[in-house]
């Protein structure tokens, strides 16, 4: 990330000064080489931008606004408060296993799967949790299983599994699948928690 | 640790177009590493940071307004609150994220502070720092500086390193230089940001009339590039000996900048202005066979580069001086033919310029597209790359810029609603099916079918009952639990039944549900619309811009082209008057 912010600062500010009129020294630096009332149109057209820059602004905060209350309209359509289970991923630190992939089975079906990308390993790693997947279900008992796989310590391939049987009660239910670092035995720890 | 950077106020134009494009491209990681590993609380706000840290700040953004909405950022609502200032403001909203600020800091006690817990002077001090930086990224030195003078005690270790980057660039933005220096020479000594500071530094400094010390600067940004390879820093070392080339030939010392210039690298996109400052420096030094190598690299660039344009004339012009026609001559002609091309060229730009829609993926990939190295040294071949090195000069723009990203994002919002409307059809689907499925008659059709079938299994249930008593006593108690549980069964099946024959009308979604559902759907229509006309206007504004842009490379070319074609005809010229001299020196004898 670092290398990405610096070279495209770098680049504009390079550019700014590599092609300010200071820095041409050439003979032919005196010749203007533009058409005034063009250019004169050109930065009014720019100055526009500012005031544009407001309204949209404005646009901006009405879509996110809109968008929240999409969400919610659409999650009590599909998924109902009394029937809803959302399941979540989160990883504390990664130190001992670097996730690839995850496999969920909701009463032996499998209902969801995901491969991570850099990106989204490192937003987990560093406190970042991730809405894997939203069902409606009956109330009663239930069994969720999730297959890790991935590289765990000294570069080897990992394959862990876990599994809980909950009740499924009145209401929005959450549960979490979390992979915690267990310095102790110096390999991560797979769990299933109920919030 | 205490603060130890002092602000004093003034502006510099330059400086500050520098320091904006540098901020602006830092901010958003600089919030995200701010924030650093946090203990994981709120479930709801891990998912918030899981959009933020991979710089989706939209989804961030919608994610924190519905938690925020259910409250479900109870544990860590100053935090979220914090994040949420940063996100709004990384997805182009200062004027919103400016009062998300204000507010947090405004918020002295839990009386006045909707959250039940007070803000630390942690989050108050980060709070403060991102306002700063705010202010700094509108162009409003002097207010950032100020609002930095807010922070009280420690600096978060978390953001200790950002605060003394903006700090001195701050400094050297309000011309304090001296407390600038100073930075550099105690704490930013080793931050990645040093070379970038000592380079703006250096800017200013020469801006200033500080040749000096500007020029001893520089020389430490060249020391910095020999010691790190990368090329980012290479880039920078580059661009420090033009600079040096340049105030030395401002000083009258042809031979020192020459001596700079001959160690700048001859590739990338910066190399172009460096060949020509050494092609034209050896020429006035009068070293000509050592111009023609720089020209002659230029001369196989691009048409689209004006320092290429240039060069093919003053290469020609350059073979004409040393006295050799034939190849001036060459170079003259081979000059036309490229202005030719070059002209068509940019024709060719203002056709995709002009369609009827600017294409979105041009907008969208236009940083990449600049940030291609190899175009410069090759023709273009896709449409987009035939128009894309004629903005170079453009994307330096500030304002140009803000037309792009402000493009993107509206293109971002016209997609995000035209998903929407495409849902808003599938929500009247689901409710439509769910009403044909549970209407009165399929209703009523259910009901008086399970009543026919109910009657004919009471028949059943009871002429079974019958056969059972013709059976011997051992296969009566056989099948008697049978029969019982049968029953059972039955009761549970009238017993339904008569719950669902009490139903008048079928189960339908609120009604007040269906009123907000069609209000959203043509809140989805309405900004749509709002949405298009912006992104109409703006791409107006990026016609224009761009066509002024092209008109200024056309002027130029066709300068050029015209000095060529006088090389070319004065040589011709002179090529008549010697056959002519010749003539005539030959018929004068007899």
């Amino acid at each position: 990330m670092k290398k990405i912010r610096l070279t495209n600062s770098c680049i504009l500010i390079f550019l700014s000064l590599l092609l300010s009129p200071t820095y041409s020294w050439a003979n032919d630096q005196n010749i203007d080489f533009a058409a005034q009332e063009n250019q004169k149109n050109a930065q009014q057209a720019l100055d526009s931008v500012k005031i544009l820059s407001k309204e949209i602004q404005g646009l901006k905060k009405s879509v996110v606004d809109l968008n929240k209350d999409l969400l919610l309209m659409e999650e009590e359509l599909l998924f109902p408060s009394s029937t809803r289970l959302s399941l979540f991923v989160s990883l504390d630190i990664g130190q001992f296993f670097t996730l690839e992939s995850v496999k969920v089975k909701l009463n032996g079906k499998q209902v969801a799967s995901h491969l991570y990308s850099d990106k989204q390993r490192q937003a987990l790693a560093r406190g970042g949790v991730q809405s894997l997947y939203i069902t409606n279900l009956n109330l009663g008992k239930h069994t969720i299983a999730a297959f890790f796989t991935g590289i765990g310590p000294n570069g080897r391939s990992y394959k862990r599994a876990t599994e809980l049987e909950f009740q499924k009660k009145q209401g929005s239910q959450y549960l979490e699948l979390a992979i915690i670092d267990d310095s102790a035995k110096q390999e991560a720890k797979f769990t299933i928690k109920q919030w | 640790m205490r603060k130890i950077l002092r602000f004093n106020l003034s502006l510099n134009l330059r400086t500050f177009l520098l320091i904006v494009t540098t901020i602006f491209s830092l901010f958003a990681a600089t919030l995200a590493n701010a924030e650093g590993e946090v203990k994981l609380r709120d479930l709801k706000y891990g998912t918030i940071l899981f959009d933020y840290y991979q710089q989706n700040y939209f989804s961030s953004l919608v994610g924190y307004e519905i938690a925020h909405s259910r409250g479900e950022l109870n544990h860590q609502i100053n935090e979220a609150r914090l994040l949420h200032g940063g996100m709004t403001l990384s997805y182009g909203l200062p004027d919103e994220a400016e009062g998300i600020f204000q507010q947090l800091l405004n918020a002295k006690s839990t009386a006045d502070n909707d959250s039940s817990v007070e803000i630390t002077d942690e989050v108050r001090n980060k709070a403060w720092f991102y306002l700063a930086k705010m202010y700094y990224h509108k162009g409003e030195a002097k207010k950032a500086a100020a609002t930095l003078g807010y922070i009280h005690g420690d600096i978060p270790q978390d953001i200790q390193n950002e605060f003394n980057y903006l700090a001195t660039l701050i400094n050297i933005r309000n011309h304090n230089l001296n407390s600038a220096e100073q930075a550099l020479d105690g704490v930013m000594k080793g931050s990645v940001f040093e070379p970038y500071l000592i380079f703006n530094l250096a800017s200013s400094q020469l801006a200033n009339g500080d040749t000096h010390r500007s020029e001893a600067n520089f020389k430490k940004v060249i020391e910095y590039g020999k010691d790190h390879l990368q090329e980012e820093f290479q880039v920078l070392a580059d661009r420090a000996k033009q600079a040096l080339a340049h105030i030395n030939i401002e000083q009258g010392d042809l031979l020192a900048a020459w001596s700079h210039l001959q160690f700048v690298r001859t590739t990338g996109l910066y190399s172009n202005r460096a060949l020509l400052s050494y092609g034209w420096t050896a020429i006035k030094l009068e070293r000509y066979d050592m111009a023609i190598p720089a020209l002659s690299v230029l001369d196989k660039r691009s048409i689209s580069i004006a320092e290429v344009q240039e060069a093919k004339v003053l290469l020609a012009h350059l073979y004409e001086q040393q006295r050799a026609p034939r190849t001036a001559l060459k170079h003259y002609l081979l000059a036309e033919r490229a202005f030719t091309s070059g002209i068509e060229s940019i024709a060719s730009a203002r056709r995709i310029i002009d369609g009827q829609r600017i294409p979105e993926e041009f907008v969208i990939n236009l940083d990449a597209m600049m940030d291609e190295t190899d175009w410069y040294g090759s023709e273009p071949s896709l449409d987009y790359n035939k128009l894309t090195p004629f903005l170079i000069e453009l994307m330096s723009s500030n304002s140009f810029h803000t037309v792009l990203k402000e493009l993107r994002d509206l293109y971002a919002l016209r997609k995000n609603l035209n998903y929407w409307s495409r849902q808003a059809k599938e929500h009247q689907l689901i409710i439509s099916h769910r009403h044909q499925g549970w209407s009165s008659d399929s209703l009523l059709n259910f009901v008086s079918k399970s009543r026919a079938q109910k009657d004919a299994m009471e028949v059943s249930i009871s002429e079974l009952g019958l056969h059972a008593k013709t059976l011997s006593i051992k296969e009566q108690d056989r099948f008697a639990p049978l029969l019982d549980s049968m029953k059972e069964d039955f009761k549970f099946l009238e017993k339904n039944l008569k719950k669902i024959s009490k139903i008048e009308k079928p189960y339908k979604k609120s009604e007040k549900t269906l009123l907000w559902m069609a209000k959203l759907h043509k809140r989805i229509k309405q900004q749509l619309q709002q949405t298009d006309y912006m992104i109409k206007k703006l791409e107006n504004v990026m016609r224009i811009v761009v066509n002024a842009e092209l008109d200024k490379h056309e002027e130029r070319m066709r300068y050029y082209w015209a000095q060529a074609r006088l090389g070319k005809a004065r040589l011709y010229d002179q090529t008549l008057n010697s056959i002519e001299e010749d003539a005539i020196q030959q018929a004068g004898p007899q």
